[in-house]
Formats: structure tokens, C-alpha cells, sequence
């Protein structure tokens, strides 16, 4: 067990987990604790180290002042004469896969007024590191005492009875994870009077429309390159809402062509940009490729086994190569003629579409068909990255907070 | 010539045309036998089946048998399934054999045991228990290799009881029984340096001046412990008294065409074998020298597509038929393996240990 934030601290976990026993929660976007957040984000967004960290930039901006007061503004709004008030204790458990979700997971719930306990993977990586040197420094700071007396990041390994006695503290627990790690969590009981949200692994992708690819202008063109590269080669094709498959819209000879112009601006791309690709990356690629072509899931590996990008094409009936897919730079890609053609394909997994060359009225017709549970983001190529508030379907702001009626 | 009977004789100029005879008889089977084998082939490879070089046949990953069931006879034919002893996440090999198969890889081991031992059998020391090999159901690679190398001994000792001690007693009655005879003395690197050699080393120096000692399983645990082969040589000439020690190196997805130490330390590829080294990012074969991944070819797997396969190990070929121990063939080193990035996936926020 170790204690990351506050950092360092005269205290072991017991003794800080008890004095949080004490403290009040805050009121909803409290002073003390829209000042911390607009602290943090000046400190990231100033820091020269943090600009090769495109990610960590996002969200530095994400939680500028003015957007976090604009956010104030939109939930007083929604509030009306309501009462919101913070749940109380959030537990988070953050992913290891993004190393800033414990951020975004842990602020939205201390801006509804929340203590917070957030473990963190001991496999996190050097973004999740930098983060926490910047959060110590500004908790160590008087200004945010009242932050830093309600909020505790720890990183164990595998320990059921952490889980358990953390658990036992919450009146909400967030728990973001793979399935398995899920249901091993969920074995861990809550109290009675707690609730729980769940962030489950989830599948992403992008559906792009060959005749607008092919009718880019080269600026709007090498826009799409650079927002395709964003979204699927931060966090290495890791995150959850990274595309990992290609769906192509149109005719297709219009298909063919808009593949001709794409693939080949996109590798060239990400040569210019250099993506570091870890020792065992290529070998991880090629049993994925080959364990989807034995599979059947795939007809044709399209590219070699070495190439970033790498490509392969789905079968029209494939269905399983969701869970297998190893992230780093693999796409897979199918062919309907229409948006709509692709509906019966979808699967409870799927997350987040990242779209190109559709308008409006296309996507609500499509948002209106979607099955059960499958898809809980569309959103513009270059986008799909990016953290919102409603998460999965779930407004978290909202969830952080219960409501007291006054019915009087 | 028939190279059961001589493992190491081959010279580069026949075996290469031979041996890529063989495989391309081998991949050709396997596309027909099995079906996930063929679709990959025909994804990767438009369908060929037939290569004009080592260099062009098709590699399988060995992880795919990790996630992948190959198999190239029908189930009826399988009498014996052969797990990996990993300890990886990522599950366990499963090797798949028929009776043919299964016999080709016993051949081919005690044909290249004989070259270092000679034919007659002798007393055996066994460094493992007796039920690590008797659990049927689960058939280890470390139960193979146990069972496979027991052929080239007799009056085995099993060393070691179910709670992985040392039988002292029937230790020194066995080598006073077999006083001036040449023994065998086989098991798995870690098991033999953990439960023998740091044992012993609490009762004082042993006298197994007339042993041959023959370990494979791998160096990860040893790796870890930073016990190199040399330091593992040393240390079982000075405690255990053990003057010939061979080390071994194969997979089980490639039981019996194993490749084995010579008295130089380099391990050597016998005539059902070979190996080739790749760029361990862009698969590029690599010249002689150049440090990379191993891929080992084998004209033994006939049930289960297992004759090209690309490992996870790192290491270098030395040279080809010039080894100062007169064995002919290519000649290698492995240098442990390719270091893993860790998973970050989504899956591993509170991953069971293992």
C-alpha cells in the first residue's frame, strides 16, 4: 500500500481515512474547490515538460476556469431550484490503460462536493506519475487544505481486504476496469445504503463516408489525417474509445478510392510523427492478425505485420474480434453502403462512433435505431478522446450528487 | 542418409534443400488438416503452401497456441495433449499429438542424447518427484521432458519427494551402488538450482564426479536469482562435483528435436531442426551475429502445425557446420527473452495474481 497524494504526509492510510471520517462534504463547485482544479490546470497547460504529452494537454484544457465555470453554469441551470447535494464518499477504482481517467473520474466527483478515495494501478505509467508531482505540490499548498483533508490516492496490488475496508467507507463507488477485473470488484460488498457506477471495457470505432474523404480539400484533408491520428495513437490505441475498427460508407469503387487517398497519408503521418512502438509490439500485432485469421474473423491481412498502421479486413459475418484486439496501431475494416446497413452489427461493446461526413440528420436517424445498450457516443473524428461529463450514458456530475426533495 | 542416426553430420550444402523439402511437405499437410492453419495461409499468404526458401515459409507466433486450438489430425487420433508450464497470464500452450508424432519426437531425442551419451543406458538421477510426472490429465512440458529424457536411463532415482526434498539417504545409496559407473543426472534448471544445489549446500560438498548432467525448462527464474549458465556450471562443478553439464533448449510446442549445449556452450541445431533469427520488430531474417528473435523450424509436428514457429526468445546464431566440436549444422545462443511491455489494457485494474 502506498499513499500518492497528499504527498508525503505524517500520516499512514488508517489514520488519514479516519480523519476524513470527520470532514463535512462540500457544497456543489465550492470555491476552494474550482480554485484547486483551475490551479492544476494552469500548472499543467504552463509546464514545458507536459506539451510532449499531447494527452495530458487535453486535459489540462479540459479543465481550464473558464470551461469548469462553464460547466457550474450548466448544472445550476439544469439544478433549477432543486437541492443537489455531494453523495458523500466516492471510492474510484481508475483504469491502468488511461492514465489521466483518475483525474477526470476524481474532479468530477470533488466539483459535486464529494470526499474522494481513488486507487490507482500500481502499473501506471509516467504521465500518471508527472500528474501526481503536480497535484502534491499544489495540496501541500494552505489554500487547498480543505481539498486535500477529503482526498486520499492510494496504489495497492490485488488486495481484497483494501477493497473491502475502503469499500466499506463509500456511499459511491466507481469502478473502471476490464470485465474480469469488474466482476472481481463487484464480489466486494458494498454498504447498503452505497451505490455504484461501472466503466466496463468497451469497443470503439470510426465510421467514415468514402465519397467526403474523397472530396476533402488537401488542408481539410490532412485535418482528418491529423484527428484520426489523435484519436486512435494516443494512449497507444489503448482507451477504451480509441477506433480499433474502420467502417466504410458509400459505393464501392468510391470505398476503394477513399482507401487509395487515407492509408497511405495516414502511414506517411505517422512516420512524421514517430510513434514509439515498444519492443513486443510488432509480435503482439502479428499473433493478434493471425489469431483473427484463424479464427475466421478476418479474410485478408492487408498489410505487412510490421507496418503502423497495420490492416486487416473483417469478414462480412465477424463478430468475435472485439475482446482480441491488442491496441498499437491495428485497424480492422468493413464496407457497408449505407450507415443504416451497419445497425445489426453492433454489439452491447460498442462504445464510442467516431464519425466523418455525416450530417446531423443521418446520425439522429441513426442514434434513434441503435439496439439495446450499444453505443453511447457519437461523436466528430478527433474527438473521440475526449472526456465529457456524461460518460457510457451515465452524467456522472449528477450521479456524484443526490437529489433532496422538498415537496413543502 | 538417414538422420536418425546422425544428428549432427549434416552439412549446410544438403540439409538446407532437405529440410525445406520437408517443411513445404509439412505446410502443404497442414493447410489441408487444419482449418485455422489454411485461413491463415490464405489471409497472410494468398493460400501458397509452397516457399523456395526457409526464409519465406510462414512463421506461426508460438503465443497462437496459447490462445488457439491447432490441431491437423481428427480428435480421435490424439493420444496425448501437451500443456506449456508457463507461468504467463496469458494461458498455456496446447500441443496436440498422435501417435505418430508423438513417436517421431522420441526418436529424434534419444537419437540426439545418444550422440552425447552413447547407446547403452545408464543409472539415472531424476531431479523432480515421481507424481509430477504421473498426473495424467494435465501433461506438463516439464512431465514430458521428465518422461521423454527417463528413456535414455535405468534404475531411476526420483530425487525428490512430493514436498520437493531431497532424498538424501537414497542419493548416497544409489551412487555407492553405481560406484565408477557413468550416471545421468536430468531435470529442470530452476528445480535442480533451487531444491538440490541450495539444499545441498547446507550439508556440505557431494562426489558426482561420474555424472552427465542435462537441464532445460529455461533461465527466467535463474535470469531473476542473476545466475548466468557459466555461474550455474561452476556452481554444480564445485558443490555437486558435476564435471559435465549440458543445458538444453526447446519448446513444447517442438518436443524431441531439441536443441543441446556442446562442450564449447553452444547449443546446436540437429539434422530435424533448425533455427533462423528475425528482427524482433520488422521480422527481417538477420545475418549471423545479429542479436534477434528465434525462429525454430522442426520436421517432427505433423498432428498440429508447429513446424515453423516464431518464439518470444532472443538470441544469436553463431555459425553454420564449423563448431570446434566437430558437430555439423547451425550453432546458437539464447539470451533470455524479448522484454514485454506491460499490458495496459482496460482488462488489468485488479488482475488475479499468479
Amino acid at each position: 500500500m502506498e499513499i500518492l497524494a497528499p504527498y508525503p504526509s505524517e500520516e499512514n492510510w488508517t489514520g488519514h481515512l479516519q480523519r476524513m471520517d470527520h470532514m463535512r462534504p462540500l457544497q456543489p463547485f465550492a470555491p476552494e474547490v474550482v480554485a484547486f482544479i483551475a490551479a492544476f490546470s494552469h500548472a499543467i497547460l504552463r509546464d514545458a515538460s507536459m506539451r510532449s504529452h499531447p494527452e495530458l494537454m487535453a486535459l489540462g484544457h479540459w479543465m481550464r476556469r473558464t470551461r469548469i465555470a462553464e460547466m457550474k453554469d450548466q448544472f445550476n441551470a439544469e439544478r433549477g431550484d432543486r437541492v443537489f447535494l455531494p453523495r458523500g464518499v466516492a471510492l474510484h477504482f481508475a483504469p491502468s490503460n488511461v492514465d489521466s481517467i483518475f483525474i477526470y473520474s476524481w474532479f468530477l466527483a470533488l466539483l459535486a462536493g464529494n470526499l474522494n478515495i481513488v486507487r490507482v494501478s500500481t502499473r501506471r505509467g509516467e504521465q500518471a506519475m508527472r500528474l501526481m508531482a503536480t497535484l502534491n505540490h499544489l495540496l501541500a499548498c494552505p489554500e487547498f487544505a480543505a481539498v486535500r483533508d477529503r482526498s486520499l490516492v492510494l496504489s495497492f496490488e490485488h488486495e481484497e481486504g483494501l477493497a473491502q475496508a475502503l469499500s466499506a467507507k463509500c456511499q459511491i463507488r466507481v469502478l473502471w476496469g476490464g470485465d474480469q477485473a469488474i466482476s472481481r470488484l463487484r464480489q466486494v460488498p458494498l454498504p447498503p445504503l452505497a451505490t455504484e457506477i461501472v466503466f466496463a471495457d468497451r469497443f470503439s470505432f470510426a465510421a467514415m463516408k468514402a465519397r467526403a474523404v474523397l472530396r476533402q480539400d488537401e488542408p481539410g484533408f490532412r485535418q482528418l489525417i491529423r484527428d484520426f491520428f489523435a484519436d486512435s495513437f494516443w494512449f497507444d490505441q489503448m482507451a477504451c474509445s480509441s477506433p480499433r475498427m474502420i467502417v466504410w460508407i458509400g459505393a464501392s469503387w468510391e470505398i476503394d478510392d477513399a482507401k487509395q487517398r487515407f492509408w497511405p497519408a495516414l502511414k506517411a503521418y505517422v512516420a512524421e510523427r514517430g510513434v514509439h512502438r515498444p519492443a513486443a509490439a510488432s509480435i503482439t500485432r502479428l499473433t493478434t492478425m493471425y489469431a483473427y485469421a484463424a479464427q475466421g474473423e478476418v479474410d485478408t491481412i492487408l498489410s505487412s505485420v510490421d507496418e503502423v498502421p497495420s490492416r486487416a479486413h473483417l469478414k462480412s459475418d465477424a463478430k468475435r474480434f472485439r475482446e482480441l484486439h491488442c491496441g498499437g496501431g491495428m485497424f480492422l475494416e468493413r464496407e457497408c453502403e449505407r450507415l443504416q446497413d451497419f445497425l445489426p452489427l453492433i454489439q452491447p461493446k460498442d462504445q464510442t462512433m467516431s464519425v466523418f461526413g455525416f450530417d446531423r440528420a443521418e446520425l439522429d436517424e441513426f442514434a434513434h435505431s441503435l439496439p439495446t445498450r450499444a453505443i453511447d457516443r457519437v461523436v466528430a473524428l478527433g474527438k473521440s478522446l475526449m472526456f465529457s461529463r456524461v460518460w457510457d450514458g451515465v452524467d456522472l456530475l449528477r450521479a456524484f450528487s443526490r437529489q433532496v426533495e422538498i415537496d413543502a | 542418409m538417414s538422420v536418425a542416426a546422425a544428428p549432427y553430420d549434416e552439412l549446410a550444402s544438403s540439409k538446407r534443400a532437405r529440410l525445406l523439402n520437408e517443411l513445404n511437405e509439412l505446410t502443404h499437410w497442414h493447410a489441408e488438416h487444419c482449418e485455422p492453419y489454411r485461413r491463415i495461409l490464405s489471409a497472410a499468404f494468398a493460400g501458397q503452401t509452397l516457399f523456395r526458401s526457409i526464409e519465406e515459409l510462414p512463421a506461426i507466433p508460438v503465443r497462437l497456441f496459447k490462445t488457439i486450438d491447432l490441431v491437423s489430425v481428427p480428435p480421435t487420433e490424439i493420444v496425448k495433449t501437451m500443456h506449456s508450464s508457463g507461468t504467463s497470464s496469458q494461458g498455456h500452450s496446447k500441443v496436440f499429438l498422435d501417435m505418430s508424432t508423438a513417436g517421431a519426437q522420441t526418436r529424434a531425442l534419444l537419437s540426439i542424447m545418444k550422440s552425447l551419451l552413447g547407446s547403452k543406458r545408464v543409472p539415472m538421477v531424476i531431479v523432480d518427484n515421481v507424481n509430477t510426472i504421473n498426473q495424467r490429465e494435465a501433461f506438463s512440458a516439464r512431465a514430458a521432458a521428465v518422461r521423454g529424457f527417463s528413456q535414455l536411463g535405468c534404475d531411476h532415482l526420483y530425487l525428490l519427494n512430493d514436498a520437493m526434498e531431497v532424498n538424501w539417504d537414497a542419493l548416497q545409496d544409489f551412487t555407492s551402488r553405481h560406484k565408477g559407473e557413468t550416471l545421468l543426472v536430468f531435470g529442470f534448471t530452476f528445480i535442480i538450482w533451487q531444491y538440490f544445489y541450495q539444499e545441498s549446500l547446507k550439508r556440505g560438498k557431494l562426489d558426482l564426479s561420474d555424472g552427465i548432467l542435462i537441464h532445460g525448462g529455461g533461465w527466467k527464474k535463474l535470469t531473476d536469482q542473476q545466475v548466468s549458465n557459466e555461474e550455474f556450471k561452476r556452481c554444480m562443478r564445485d558443490q555437486l562435483g558435476v564435471r559435465h553439464v549440458y543445458n538444453y533448449y526447446g519448446l513444447v510446442e517442438q518436443t524431441g528435436s531439441i536443441f543441446i549445449e556442446c562442450a564449447e556452450g553452444n547449443l546446436h541445431a540437429p539434422a530435424y531442426a533448425d533455427v533462423l533469427i528475425r528482427h524482433p520488430e520488422t521480422f527481417r531474417p538477420l545475418p549471423f551475429g545479429a542479436r534477434g528473435l528465434l525462429q525454430l523450424m522442426s520436421n517432427i509436428p505433423r498432428s498440429y502445425p508447429g513446424h515453423v514457429l516464431l518464439t518470444e526468445d532472443l538470441g544469436l546464431i553463431l555459425g553454420e557446420d564449423d563448431c570446434p566440436c566437430d558437430r555439423k549444422g547451425k550453432y546458437f545462443m539464447v539470451e533470455g527473452r524479448l522484454p514485454h511491455a506491460e499490458l495496459r489494457g482496460c482488462s488489468d485494474t485488479y488482475q488475479e495474481r499468479l
